[in-house]
């Protein structure tokens, strides 16, 4: 059975439609509303904040701290500098990602290391010899994220004006009402955004002071389908969903490399030797063989289908995850779309596709797999370039 | 440009063999050692003034004859006895048991079988990983050999290595005493007893992989390796441990010392232990997980202390007695191993006597002798740890014992070393303590140490495993280093 997130006294009496889902092992809010599109907008026009304490975390302390870490993950971590955030994902020996999350270098010999699967058994599997104490800190902290266009000037109100120069993929300790919380200008929604790392006893009252200060700005807790349709449009993977931890693929096919699901800008491949070094470089030599792209349906054509049905297009509202196949315009598959969205700002019905590298192109059109009356159809699409949404305001 | 060709870490027997053939061929190599000098397992120290140890591996009876040949070590002076000297057993009346006087067909049926075992000491595994490396010819001859032993010795040979030293034994003998002195030389460092399934095959391979004795014991041995490694050019260097490799683009390019100095060459030879080697000498990061996990569970516990003792006389009961055990029966060598399952040292333990002294005079004073004691079974993961109290309370277990088989030899002792198994390892950088670097057991026997490196050529392009821990096993038959150089030379 799931178990509270350290938030949970506040999550639980605000979410009325009582949709819950389980996320590594905790109660999780899928929307507080019965439909999420009051959370979606918050996020996009004012700020939503969401419980993402379910994140796995393992904080490192020890002079060779950086060394495991650059040994374990496509990174050289050794060049990471205090207060510095950084994405990246991490490979078993045959260059396949086992998991993707983010490091924080909170003190000279103190990182933080996130990711969507427990951590702290993957790197004990290297960590001999390495003078580093690894303790797993994925339940002595809760997490929030704070996103959206307002969150700054949430968070100056919160925790202080120094936030204001925080830049993109920055970590500083702050306090929010005098209690500790590191802050990092990092989120999952492609958008201006942080995220508050708390001790979980202080969780509920940081709770309260961002609400508190949000309130003004017309704040309101998100849920996670709320998230997913942000992350979609933001282009960003969801490990289990657009790509499979290898390390539970029964068949080497589902296994990617980090090229082959957009990660590629994420390898520091000419250093010392790192887990799955060898087979990466023997990939680049090779070139990858699927690469990750985004897909823009053909509206019209999509209405067209669905009216020789007598329907109105349709779309659901919120955020999809079963696999469709994908096929070159003479019909072959070429790959698929593994999650999708439509997007209520950009107006568009968007996907994350697998597809073959020769039609990842931007402007290549290709067709999707629709179900119409539980009949196969599809429909063209085209393929393009991720982020889908990419406002200024997440980096300025 | 690589000052050497081959770095060959340590210079006990397999290193020396390696270190000679790789130089008579025409490479620069060096020799690297953590001691003072060379011998490995098998180097002599003082231990008592006028005393020298004839080293932890003191039987010279396993070293390969097709090595003396090979690198025509009689010009260095190495002879072989004319008979071999086995081991007897002393019994409780202050009698001995010889178990070769015994008229059993199993001596007959051992000398029949013993060219395919020896075959089985002098080739290199067969490749099953990779097929292309194999020889066709090596094939072939192989599977004639079994071929012309006839059907009924072939079944034997399938039937026998997986069965008990217990079960075999007793299908030919039932004489108690000649059955432990036939089974305790092929446990002397093993996690194996008389009844541990498997156990036949190391008695198999102790009776048929063993000549005589070479004359002057470990001390002429080394001493005529040494010569013959330096005829070939070989350059030594002592007292300095391998901290690590240097490696540059996925291979070997050096070997960096513990005080930081790099020392450059194109291939290394490693006689260490392949867990040491593989786990803590490589760059991180450079060996899969996969294989690491391999290396992690290659067994190397530890069941063996040794106790050497300097006699100004020879008690009545090993007057002219060089090899001998103190088990009277199976059951009280099964019952010593019981112990050390659960982390404590037999209360009655089997201890292998080697009067080192009588094969190699030199190691004695006139008159005196040096007794290498290897007690089974030992932990080396003691219950509480081993600790000046723990070492004198094995000491005084093991001089009761001693005194019971040859009474009087308290008197005798003028001076005694005793290492336990972590003593074992500090001082030979013997992982576990494991005297043969890693357990001799059927499954380590037939791949060894791991798949990738059942060959001696390691998934690391540049670095080789000769030693102990890769076929044919860590005896002092130098068929590791003579193996793994042959297929070095050969491409």
């Amino acid at each position: 059975m799931p178990v509270p997130t350290p938030f949970h006294p506040r999550t639980s009496g605000l979410c009325g439609s009582l949709l819950w889902k389980e996320w590594s092992g905790y109660y999780a809010v899928r929307s507080y509303d019965t439909c999420h599109e009051r959370e979606y907008y918050a996020l996009r026009h004012a700020a939503g904040l969401i419980d993402v304490s379910p994140l796995f975390k393992a904080d490192l302390y020890g002079p060779d701290a950086a060394a495991l870490l650059s040994l374990v993950t496509v990174r050289n971590l050794r060049k990471l500098r205090v207060g510095r955030v950084t994405y990246l994902c991490w490979c078993d020996d045959d260059g396949k990602v086992v998991d993707d999350g983010t490091v924080t270098r909170i003190g000279e010999q103190h990182y933080r290391l996130t990711g969507n699967g427990p951590l702290c058994g993957w790197l004990a599997r290297y960590s001999d010899g390495f003078d580093v104490n690894v303790e797993d800190t994925s339940d002595a902290y809760g997490a929030l994220a704070l996103q959206g266009p307002l969150a700054r000037a949430i968070l100056v109100a919160a925790a202080g004006p120094e936030i204001e120069q925080l830049r993109f993929f920055r970590g500083r300790e702050s306090a929010i009402g005098g209690i500790p919380v590191l802050i990092t200008r990092t989120g999952y929604t492609g958008d201006l955004g942080y995220e508050i790392w708390v001790e979980r006893d202080r969780a509920v009252e940081v709770w309260d002071r961002v609400m508190g200060a949000g309130r003004p700005y017309r704040i309101q807790p998100a849920g996670l389908d709320a998230m997913d349709v942000t992350r979609i449009e933001a282009g960003f993977v969801l490990c289990g969903v657009d790509y499979f931890p290898a390390h539970h693929c029964m068949l080497d096919s589902r296994k990617s490399s980090p090229y082959e699901i957009g990660l590629g800008w994420a390898v520091n491949l000419d250093r010392e030797p790192f887990v799955g070094q060898r087979a990466l470089r023997e990939e680049v030599a090779r070139g990858a063989v699927w690469e990750l792209v985004g897909i823009e349906y053909d509206w019209d054509e999509y209405e067209a289908l669905h009216a020789e049905y007598g329907l109105p297009p349709q779309v659901t509202s919120g955020a999809w995850r079963d696999a469709v196949p994908l096929y070159d315009t003479r019909g072959r598959q070429i790959g698929q779309a593994t999650s999708g969205a439509w997007s209520p700002l950009l107006k568009k019905n968007l996907a994350l596709a697998t597809v073959r590298t020769g039609h990842a192109a931007p402007g290549t059109r290709v067709r999707v797999e629709v179900t119409v009356e539980y009949e196969r159809r599809n429909v063209g699409a085209t393929v393009v370039k991720t982020p889908f949404f990419d406002p200024a305001r997440k980096k300025a | 440009m690589s000052r050497y060709d081959d770095i060959v870490i340590g210079a006990g027997v397999d290193g020396l063999v390696a270190a000679t053939r790789l130089g008579a061929a025409g490479q620069r190599v060096l020799v690297v050692d953590r001691a003072e000098g060379p011998g490995g397992r098998s180097a002599a120290h003082e231990f008592h003034p006028g005393y020298r140890s004839p080293g932890l591996l003191s039987d010279t009876a396993a070293f390969r004859p097709i090595l003396a040949k090979e690198l025509d070590l009689a010009r260095f002076g190495v002879r072989r006895r004319e008979e071999a000297v086995r081991c007897v057993t002393l019994c409780e009346d202050g009698t001995t048991v010889d178990p070769e006087t015994s008229e059993s067909p199993w001596h007959a049926w051992l000398s029949e079988v013993a060219p395919v075992l020896e075959s089985f000491v002098d080739a290199s595994p067969l490749e099953l990983l990779h097929p292309e490396r194999a020889s066709f010819g090596e094939l072939l001859r192989r599977g004639y050999e079994v071929r012309r032993l006839g059907r009924k010795t072939t079944m034997e040979l399938l039937r026998i290595p997986p069965m008990s030293i217990s079960d075999w034994l007793r299908e030919s003998f039932d004489d108690e005493p000649t059955m432990a002195a036939l089974a305790l030389p092929a446990l002397v460092g093993t996690w194996l007893a008389p009844r541990s399934p498997g156990s036949a095959f190391n008695l198999l391979f102790d009776r048929t992989a063993s000549s005589t004795q070479v004359a002057g014991g470990t001390p002429a041995l080394i001493d005529a390796l040494l010569r013959a490694a330096t005829a070939a050019s070989v350059e030594f260097r002592y007292g300095c441990d391998v901290a690590r490799l240097r490696m540059q683009d996925g291979r070997v390019t050096g070997v960096v010392l513990g005080d930081g100095e790099t020392l450059e060459t194109k291939r290394v030879a490693a006689t260490s232990s392949p867990r040491r080697m593989m786990l803590e000498q490589l760059p991180p990061g450079v060996l899969p997980w996969r294989q690491r996990r391999r290396y992690e569970a290659y067994r190397c516990r530890g069941t063996t202390a040794q106790l050497l003792l300097a006699l100004d006389r020879v008690p009545e009961a090993l007057d002219g007695v060089e090899l001998a055990q103190t088990a009277q029966s199976l059951d009280e060598i099964e019952r010593a191993f019981d112990a050390v399952k659960y982390g404590a040292f037999a209360e009655r333990p089997i201890l292998w006597i080697h009067q080192a002294s009588l094969g190699a005079p030199s190691l004695a004073p006139q008159g005196g002798a040096v007794l290498s004691v290897l007690v089974q079974y030992v932990p080396y993961d003691l219950d509480g740890g081993w600790s000046d109290a723990a070492r004198g309370r094995l000491n005084e277990t093991v001089m009761r014992c001693l005194e019971h088989r040859a009474p009087g030899i308290r008197a005798c002792v003028v001076g005694s070393e005793l290492l336990d198994p972590t003593d074992i390892e500090r001082r030979y950088g013997l992982v576990g303590g494991q005297i043969h670097h890693g357990e001799h057991a059927l499954d380590q026997w037939l791949v060894r140490p791991e798949p990738d490196a059942a060959a001696y050529r390691t998934p690391i392009e540049g670095l080789w495993l000769c030693g102990g821990g890769s076929h044919p096993g860590g005896g002092l038959t130098g068929a590791p280093g003579r193996l793994a150089t042959r297929r070095m030379l050969t491409g």
